[in-house]
């Protein structure tokens, strides 16, 4: 079980690192000429120190505990995010019926569907979203390896 | 009175076919949404926003149905509350107290034809108040320089941080992080590069629809996928009979009372709906007295939240219209929307864009007679939808939001950046760390660093500038009282424990 208050002083940390960062990349940008008194650099250093004193306060001062989902949750999620994955990489060589179709069927699978539930689901909906945006609303897609059934 | 007659100009634009066909859309796709608990009028906007820019429909016409989606959304989030004591969103838990033992004593079509009509009330009451009141306001914000934006900017992040809830320092560093998102891709003063880490795809920044869909409706599918969403299996009946004329004259008053508070509250930067609920229906308890049957189904009890509800939707538009400046998630993603269209909202929105302006409103009028019709004889269709395996339901939504993010720029990099806002954004939410307030902070950050510079231009580097003017002084003192808001009201309560009970 994680302590009490370990997720905020993680948060706390991790913001105010990441606000250093945008102060110090910020700094590091390089002005060839001044349009305006303030120029380019001040807006993001204050923000990112905005960023450094709220997560400076959080993790010192950490709230409530916060209940992190179970390992098997937390696979679930971990499985849904690599169907988004598969999409993105999917979506030139397999094109977008059969990336939909990939990532609907994991999706569906995750939320609990059964396996020929899932593959049903993620064709109709590969093929139907298809229809919808490149035929109705004539927003190409790629047509990837069903370009020949598909034109 | 000049905003009739630009009003019935707005009619004209409105009652096109296009548009009159996607108020129509827009007012069915929000009950639906908002009658699905987890899936919002956030998600539902942000899944449309790829959409209408790849469709390049004109500014007017996309506008018209997000916010025909947004107020469809406050009449579907009543359903699952009345029927299943499940709140289709946030703003509708008030709902559920005395929504569910009615509908239990069956009187659950009662229930909803009241909670219709309220939403009917409400929401016409709001956009007539609108109406009168935005092109005044806009007027006064003629007057407003640079100084004055930047105090306008700064106290709606503050209010977001203040009075939205949770943790204020959680709030403020996510509102930090949006004016972060917002300062990526060149700089327009100097032409500098600003965080593009040498990727030609941020040079104009991160595309404002991949964040949305990203934080907002992917996001939230992975939190339903936590909670292990099971779905409904039956939904019962929504019973006969249903209202009388008796029930609209008790409700009268309720409902004209809940108007009004809610239209103010959705006018507060941050309030909205979800503090507007909670108010109207303390209100009417404390009105109704021992005469009424608060908590237990009493009839005023449904009328007053969903009343507030949509007044208060028809009151957030209010300062984005006027000022530029939204007030809660929906509004900051439709201001991201005019600014794809390269429309900014502020003060001259009136004068600049008088059409898109008076169309909207008009629109406004019409989508509210529209979900009238929707709501009382289609409401049983609408209950079916809650019937939908959540397995069917929450991969359609992931497939829409990505083919809508293809459809923007057609860049892989853009899938995959919304999957990682995605990941961070549960994780986000787990740890309480809000969103609307980076949202709000991204729509924002240019126009509040712009206005930083011109001041600071004006004044030749004297910063006092942002702090001189009266109304400049007034909107920095206002924003550091709600910054200070919760610890003030922690004292309040503090020193009157039993006032709560």
């Amino acid at each position: 079980m994680p302590r009490k208050g370990m997720t905020d002083r993680v948060l706390g940390v991790a913001l105010a690192a990441l606000g250093l960062a945008a102060i110090l990349g910020a700094a590091a940008i390089e002005v060839p000429f001044l349009g305006d008194p303030v120029g380019p650099k001040p807006f993001p250093i204050a923000a990112g120190a905005v960023l450094v004193a709220c997560g400076l306060l959080i993790a010192a001062r950490p709230g409530e505990p916060v209940e992190w989902p179970s390992a098997a949750r937390l696979g679930a999620i971990a499985a849904a995010t690599a169907a988004l994955v598969l999409f993105a990489v999917g979506m030139r060589p397999l094109g977008f019926v059969l990336a939909t179709a990939v990532t609907v069927a994991v999706a569906a699978a995750v939320f609990g569907a059964r396996i020929v539930h899932a593959v049903m689901l993620g064709l109709g909906t590969g093929f139907a979203l298809f229809w919808l945006f490149d035929r109705v609303l004539e927003i190409p897609l790629p047509l990837g390896l069903l370009a020949p059934l598909l034109r | 009175m000049e905003a009739v007659g630009l009003l019935f100009d707005g009619f004209a634009t409105a009652l096109s076919p296009l548009n009159l066909l996607l108020a129509v859309a827009g007012a069915f796709t929000g009950t639906v949404v908002g009658a699905l608990p987890g899936i919002g009028p956030v998600n539902a906007i942000a899944l449309l926003l790829p959409l209408v820019y790849a469709l390049k429909l004109p500014a007017t016409s996309a506008l018209i149905l997000m916010a025909a989606t947004y107020y469809g959304g406050g009449y579907g989030g009543r359903i699952a509350a009345i029927l299943l004591n499940v709140p289709g969103d946030p703003s509708s838990v008030m709902t559920t107290l005395d929504g569910y033992p009615m509908a239990r004593r069956g009187e659950g079509a009662r229930a909803l034809a009241i909670t219709a009509i309220g939403s009917f009330v409400g929401g016409t009451g709001a956009v007539v108040m609108l109406t009168l009141a935005a092109p005044t306001i806009a007027r006064a914000g003629l007057a407003f320089g640079p100084a004055e934006f930047v105090g306008l900017v700064v106290l709606a992040l503050a209010a977001a941080a203040g009075i939205g809830g949770g943790s204020a320092p959680k709030a403020l560093a996510a509102g930090a992080i949006g004016l972060l998102i917002a300062t990526i891709g060149t700089d327009s003063g100097t032409g500098v590069e600003r965080f593009t880490f040498g990727l030609l795809e941020f040079l104009d920044g991160i595309d404002f629809t991949v964040v949305v869909i990203g934080l907002f409706a992917v996001a939230e599918v992975l939190e339903l996928l936590e909670r292990r969403e099971a779905g409904f299996s039956s939904v019962p009946e929504v019973g006969r009979g249903g209202l009388s004329l008796a029930d609209i004259r008790a409700t009268f008053p309720t409902m004209a009372r809940s108007g009004i508070a809610g239209f103010f509250i959705g006018i507060l930067p941050g309030a909205g709906a979800t503090l507007a609920t909670p108010l109207a229906y303390s209100i009417e308890r404390r009105i109704a007295g021992a005469s009424g049957r608060f908590g237990q189904g009493d009839i005023r009890g449904v009328a007053a939240p969903e009343t507030a509800d949509n007044a208060s939707h028809a009151g957030s538009m209010i300062p984005m219209l006027a000022l530029g400046i939204p007030g809660s998630a929906t509004t900051a993603v439709m201001m991201g929307a005019l600014m794809l269209y390269d429309i900014t909202p502020g003060p001259l929105l009136f004068q600049n864009n008088a059409p898109l302006v008076w169309g909207l409103i008009a629109s406004m009028y019409l989508a509210n007679v529209v979900l009238l019709v929707m709501n009382l004889p289609l409401i049983r269709f609408f209950v079916r939808m809650l019937l939908i395996p959540p397995w069917v339901l929450y991969p359609l939504v992931i497939a829409l939001a990505f083919a809508g993010v293809w459809a923007v720029n057609n860049s892989v990099l853009d899938l995959v950046l919304a999957t990682l806002l995605g990941v961070a954004g549960w994780a986000a939410r787990k740890a309480g760390v809000p969103l609307v307030p980076l949202l709000l902070g991204m729509v924002l950050g240019r126009m509040l660093e712009d206005n930083v510079r011109r001041a600071m231009a004006l004044s030749d580097g004297d910063p006092t500038i942002l702090f001189a003017r009266p109304i400049a002084a007034v909107l920095w003192i206002a924003s550091i009282a709600v910054l200070l808001w919760p610890a003030i009201a922690k004292a309040i309560a503090a020193r009157r424990p039993q006032a709560s009970a």
